[in-house]
């Protein structure tokens, strides 16, 4: 079942609810700290670009752990918009870089496969990072 | 996961801060108040301690990155140390790493400001 989650929540107790929901091993492995960050720039996104047009908004989150991959699968209702779209950062010097723009392109470099689709008003991301080996108490199996 | 942000050294030219938890959207406005604050017109280098932070996101990126132009403005730098492999990564995608001055631990970011301490008593 996918977690609920209110654009005005903080990171923090989003990622709490996470490791409530799916248990404190869901993602213990070594890309745990990607995962955060993904959740977060999604996160970001939601509340500077979704829920500034209708105030606060919801979304949808489940954590799927299979066959030694971590699937982050985000869901909100809005216009369409494909963040699979994003460009990588430029190659020029830092003094000439805009300070902004990055968000998307850190969570496509993070992730080894995103895919986006649109289907009845609804925005469907799926981010998928490769995982090492879970341990055989993992309670994702 | 809060932000603890520990000023570990000041001077004229130089700032270092130990930063423990996440640089994520809600925090990164406190590191950025905090910088806000202490930076003046003679800072020269900040100097961050990496080891406790578990992530960082694009928030907290654009702090760093808003200080390294700054910084770079005022012919200055921003130094990191002891960053771990996931918000190292971070810094690798943004291809901001060849403008920080990076060092490995504690010990050689403190010799490098020991040095700077030298310099302004001078």
């Amino acid at each position: 079942m996918a977690l609920s989650i209110q654009s005005t929540e903080t990171i923090a107790s989003i990622l709490q609810k996470v490791r409530d929901h799916y248990g404190e091993h869901c993602l213990d492995n070594d890309r745990v700290s990607d995962c955060y960050t993904i959740i977060d720039e999604f996160h970001a996104n939601i509340k500077e670009h979704v829920a500034t047009k209708i105030d606060s908004c919801q979304w949808f989150l489940e954590v799927v752990c299979d066959d030694g991959k971590v699937k982050l699968e985000f869901e909100y209702a809005g216009p369409g918009f494909d963040p699979t779209q994003s460009s990588p950062p430029g190659e020029q010097p830092v003094e000439a870089r805009p300070i902004g723009g990055l968000g998307l392109a850190i969570m496509s470099q993070l992730s080894d496969e995103m895919n986006y689709r649109y289907e009845n008003g609804t925005n469907k991301l799926t981010v998928a990072l490769d995982t090492t080996l879970p341990r055989e108490d993992d309670p994702c199996l | 996961m809060p932000l603890t942000i520990i000023e570990q050294y000041t001077s004229d030219e130089a700032l270092s801060f130990e930063l423990q938890g996440s640089l994520d959207s809600d925090t990164a406005p406190q590191l950025d108040e905090r910088l806000a604050e202490a930076i003046t017109p003679t800072t020269r280098l900040v100097a961050f301690n990496m080891a406790g932070v578990s992530f960082i996101s694009s928030a907290g990126l654009r702090v760093i990155f808003k200080t390294l132009k700054l910084m770079k403005a005022r012919k200055g730098q921003v130094s990191v140390s002891q960053m771990s492999k996931g918000v190292k990564k971070v810094f690798e995608i943004v291809k901001i790493m060849p403008d920080l001055t990076v060092f490995g631990d504690q010990a050689e970011m403190d010799e490098y400001l020991e040095a700077i301490q030298r310099r302004e008593e001078l």
